[in-house]
């Protein structure tokens, strides 16, 4: 066999092999295209941060993400309709769309609004149909609260309390679960704490809660978000 | 009663254009394809149409005269808030969208007259999972 044959066809192979487990796209139902999803924030979407390493099964109800669609170089749209940034509305002529009431466009791209099985359709600049997906929308049955701190790519652990000192300050965040498993999405979380004030003071801000030790004492922290809500107790040790 | 050549030629040109209008080549039948059924469930068939709420389930549907061409046609919703039903990019596929549960009929019109008629369902999805 001809060597340079043989060569250039491992490194294709090798070629391609690369580019299929790098693709995090999921294949449209109609063949035509292949949609990223992708949301920025926390631990629930380091994974999915940018272009997700796969397209997720399950979103939390509430949460936002964004989803774009790469045509196949073989569809009838142009090479310049390739590789388009969709978060919302139309960008070169393709729009992004959900379909009915379980999913709908909010300030930061999709929301996932209703439980059950949404679809997410792209089509081109006359309104036809080029290709779509689908995604479940579930409910959380678990807020997982965890230090903010926590370095990229790690798996945090759960805090179910938080123990403090009157000298520092402590940054949380939270993911919503179904079955032990992450759910997708940028989940809005609110932060309360009970008493008001006296113990600790929170700043709310994006999702993440900055604990601030006042007095000695207890107090009750709690996370809400997907419909689900997690307490977390709180001691001050003088 | 004596006609006129002017007359004559009138009546030849009528039946001439009379016999070509009777040649010209009228609906014929609709061919209907498998339909690719959503996640959920769905069908689009004679017997009429349901796509769960909030799925899409295409079908390739063809229109033909009675010379066997095919011909332009359009499918529509009477109630376009309960089903879209749009163009697919491939040529003769089409996608019943279930926006929110209801009952509508679809008209498929070919050489624009309404020739079929179908019924569309919207129902729930089975369980919320």
């Amino acid at each position: 066999m001809n060597f340079r044959l043989l060569a250039m066809t491992t490194l294709g192979v090798l070629a391609a092999a690369g580019c299929s487990s790098t693709d995090g796209s999921k294949a449209g139902e109609l063949g035509n295209g292949g949609f990223y999803f992708a949301c920025t924030d926390a631990v629930s979407c380091t994974r999915y941060s940018d272009d997700a390493e796969k397209f997720p099964k399950a979103v939390s109800v509430g949460s936002s993400f964004q989803v774009r669609f790469t045509p196949k170089s073989s569809s009838s749209l142009s090479a310049s309709d390739s590789h388009i940034n969709l978060t919302t509305g139309t960008d070169r002529g393709i729009t992004i769309s959900p379909v009915g009431e379980y999913i709908s466009r909010g300030p930061n791209g999709l929301v996932a609004l209703k439980l059950g099985y949404g679809t997410i359709t792209a089509r081109d600049a006359s309104g036809q149909l080029i290709d779509f997906v689908n995604i479940r929308v579930a409910k959380p049955d678990a807020l997982v609260v965890y230090d903010a701190a926590v370095a990229h790519g790690e798996t945090p652990s759960r805090i179910e309390s938080l123990t403090m000192s009157l000298s520092g300050s402590r940054q949380l965040r939270a993911f919503a679960q179904e079955k032990n498993s992450v759910l997708a999405g940028s989940l809005s979380v609110e932060w309360t704490v009970e008493p008001k004030s006296g113990v600790v003071d929170i700043i709310d801000s994006d999702g993440e809660v900055t604990i601030t030790p006042r007095a000695a004492g207890t107090a009750k922290l709690t996370a809400s978000g997907g419909t689900f809500s997690q307490e977390i107790s709180v001691e001050v040790k003088p | 009663m004596k006609l006129s050549s002017r007359s004559l030629a009138g009546l030849v040109l009528a039946v001439a254009l009379s016999s070509l209008a009777g040649c010209t080549a009228q609906y014929d039948h609709t061919d209907i394809g498998q339909a690719r059924a959503s996640v959920l469930g769905g069908r689009v068939d004679r017997q009429g149409i349901t796509v769960p709420e909030g799925m899409i389930v295409t079908v390739h549907m063809v229109s033909y005269n009675d010379d066997n061409n095919i011909m332009p046609m359009t499918l529509r919703a009477a109630d376009p808030t309960i089903l879209d039903v749009s163009n697919v990019v491939s040529d003769h596929d089409f996608a019943f969208i279930g926006l929110k549960q209801g009952t509508t009929d679809v008209e498929l019109r070919a050489d624009d007259r309404v020739v079929l008629v179908m019924q569309a369902v919207v129902g729930p999805q089975p369980s919320a999972p």
